[in-house]
């Protein structure tokens, strides 16, 4: 397990009459090298329990463990080490852009873990590469690049504290599908490169059903489900109800399961559709 | 007019260019479109295709390089009735935080009737129309910044439908917003289409939106590529993935069985008509060529 938690209780305004229970209870455990799925509908706790991967926030109660050391154990410098093992990209991250150059920008987590000239050199021309960003930029200011541009710059920049794990809270939101499908690939290519373990918070399903092996719903502060996408995708009108949605065609195979056909209802893509329509008729034995 | 039909927004070969002095690119590039009143229209096309810039030039924020646009009848570029025609035509746009301004949800709906100088009475009265318009009335003493992106963004457009707009335009109103939300917000454009008799103009991404408008307008390079009914538009699919667009995921799965020779109808968008093509194709009551598969 690379990031377990414990009991995990986090309470906003304590003390205050706005005191409002985010996260309750969560014990979750996420495997080193998989690539896990959030869901849950706005206000389920999602963006709170990420911040606590990397000790934005401190836990009200419970335990958060990366890669076996508790965030927050006494020794301070050894709760910084650890952090640099998440890395953290936020909503809008191109909003957080700040430096004169996109080097500089990139280079910025990189120069804060203290490593040499050449070793950040090194990282900014790795993670520049993973993001597909034409190196010519690297010089200009990020300002002067296009909103999806923007966000690559911002991505790379974490992604160049080469941490462990990369957290990615809905990294699409905001792109036209062209821009959606470029990024969520460069993440999937830095998945498999690395070897990481990526955690990605997004609302929609058919990202979430072509990129990650499992999935984590949030829903009222707790954790409903953690299991493999099939088993999350085998609750459909669970997740409905809670305000989630299914994508379009794993709806329609469900319906037709149902309706007697021997189809499988585990359908997450239009690829998987087709084929699965085509093997039934292949067989001849539909119903 | 012969046409019993009348259209709000009419624009005569427009062109638009950010810097036309410096000859730079076309971001319009002769459009031609005629949008009928209480029509619902979505505008598609991948970002710098031209449609945020098309919608700004609806309403005179932006006026057109080349040719001529007409809201509600009038010129755009006839600077002394741009009140009129902003008053006509509201607009609301993707970020609902960027659009709220007062403390107070019934103060942010109640401003632009300020500036226009509404009397109070009338104003009270449009502004709690406004709110039961868009269903949040028990939201009318509370502070925006505590509600949802969903809710805040139906805020942003009671705050538009209080000035009693002919027109609304939306640029990408649903793009931060949760499922919930969404479906909030679409719900809202269509009761305001059949109950107000507003037009919609809404500029979005996602497809299963467009599929509910009555027209589907596709843009690129600053032209109109394809524009007709959802059911027409989204035929093309091919067409849609050369341009970076996608289809629903039920007008996809036809056109990859199409591929196979199987003569599943091109014209499906929704679930229930998925389900009945595929019930018959498992049926054997559509064609379908299975000796030739090679899978």
């Amino acid at each position: 397990m690379i990031i377990t938690t414990e009991n995990l209780t986090y309470k906003y305004g304590v003390g205050t009459p706005f005191e409002k229970t985010a996260l309750n209870n969560v014990s979750i455990g996420i495997e080193d090298g998989d690539y896990v799925g959030i869901i849950g509908h706005t206000g389920s706790g999602k963006s709170t329990l990420i911040s606590h991967f990397n000790a934005i926030l401190k836990p009200t109660s419970g335990r958060v463990y990366v890669d076996g050391e508790d965030l927050w154990q006494e020794n301070k410098l050894k709760r910084i080490q650890t952090r640099f093992k998440v890395g953290l990209v936020f909503q809008y991250p191109e909003y957080q852009l700040f430096e004169d150059t996109v080097y500089n920008d990139i280079a910025f987590g990189p120069k804060n873990m203290g490593l040499s000239d050449k070793d950040i050199e090194q990282r900014v021309m790795m993670a520049t590469e993973f993001v597909g960003l034409d190196k010519k930029y690297l010089e200009k200011s990020p300002f002067d690049l296009s909103g999806g541009q923007k966000r690559r710059v911002a991505i790379a920049g974490v992604m160049a504290m080469s941490p462990k794990v990369l957290v990615l809270d809905e990294p699409a939101a905001g792109l036209d599908p062209r821009g959606r499908d470029e990024i969520l690939a460069r993440i999937r290519e830095y998945h498999q490169e690395t070897k990481s373990t990526v955690l990605l918070v997004s609302h929609s399903m058919e990202d979430i059903a072509k990129n990650a092996n499992s999935i984590i719903v949030m829903n009222r502060a707790e954790c409903m489900m953690h299991a493999s996408v099939k088993e999350v995708f085998e609750k459909a009108e669970e997740l409905e109800k809670i305000g989630l949605d299914i994508p379009q065609i794993t709806k329609v195979f469900i319906s037709l399961n149902k309706l007697g056909y021997k189809v499988s209802p585990d359908i997450y893509t239009v690829e998987d559709a087709r084929d699965e329509i085509m093997r039934c008729i292949k067989d001849g034995d539909v119903k | 007019m012969s046409n019993i039909k009348t259209e709000i927004i009419k624009t005569e070969n427009i062109s638009f260019s950010y810097n036309p002095e410096e000859n730079s690119a076309l971001v319009l590039d002769g459009i031609d479109l005629e949008i009928e009143q209480n029509s619902f229209v979505a505008i598609l096309g991948h970002n710098g295709s031209g449609k945020s810039t098309l919608a700004k030039n609806f309403n005179g924020i932006l006026l057109p390089t080349g040719g001529k646009v007409y809201a509600c009848g009038i010129d755009t570029a006839q600077s002394d009735k741009i009140l009129e025609i902003r008053r006509n035509m509201g607009m609301v746009f993707q970020n609902p935080d960027n659009q709220i301004i007062a403390t107070v949800v019934d103060e942010d709906i109640a401003f632009a009737l300020e500036n226009l100088g509404v009397p109070h009475d009338e104003m009270v009265q449009r502004v709690d129309e406004a709110l039961e318009i868009v269903g949040m009335t028990e939201y009318k003493h509370h502070a925006p910044h505590r509600l949802s992106g969903g809710q805040k963004q139906r805020v942003a457009i009671a705050g538009i439908i209080a000035m009693r707009p002919k027109c609304l335009i939306m640029d990408e109103p649903t793009a931060m917003l949760d499922p919930k939300g969404r479906k909030e917000v679409m719900a809202t454009i269509k009761r305001l289409k059949s109950e107000q008799g507003v037009t919609v103009v809404l500029i979005t991404h996602y497809m299963d939106e467009a599929v509910q408008a009555d027209r589907v307008i596709v843009m690129d390079d600053g032209k109109i590529l394809v524009d007709g009914t959802p059911e027409y538009v989204f035929q093309n699919v091919g067409l849609l993935h050369s341009v970076a667009l996608d289809v629903p995921q039920a007008a996809e799965l036809m056109y990859k069985l199409r591929e196979y020779d199987i003569k599943v109808p091109i014209s499906v968008l929704n679930e229930k008509d998925c389900v009945e093509v595929l019930s018959k194709l498992l049926e054997g009551k559509i064609d379908n060529n299975h000796r030739e598969f090679n899978l």
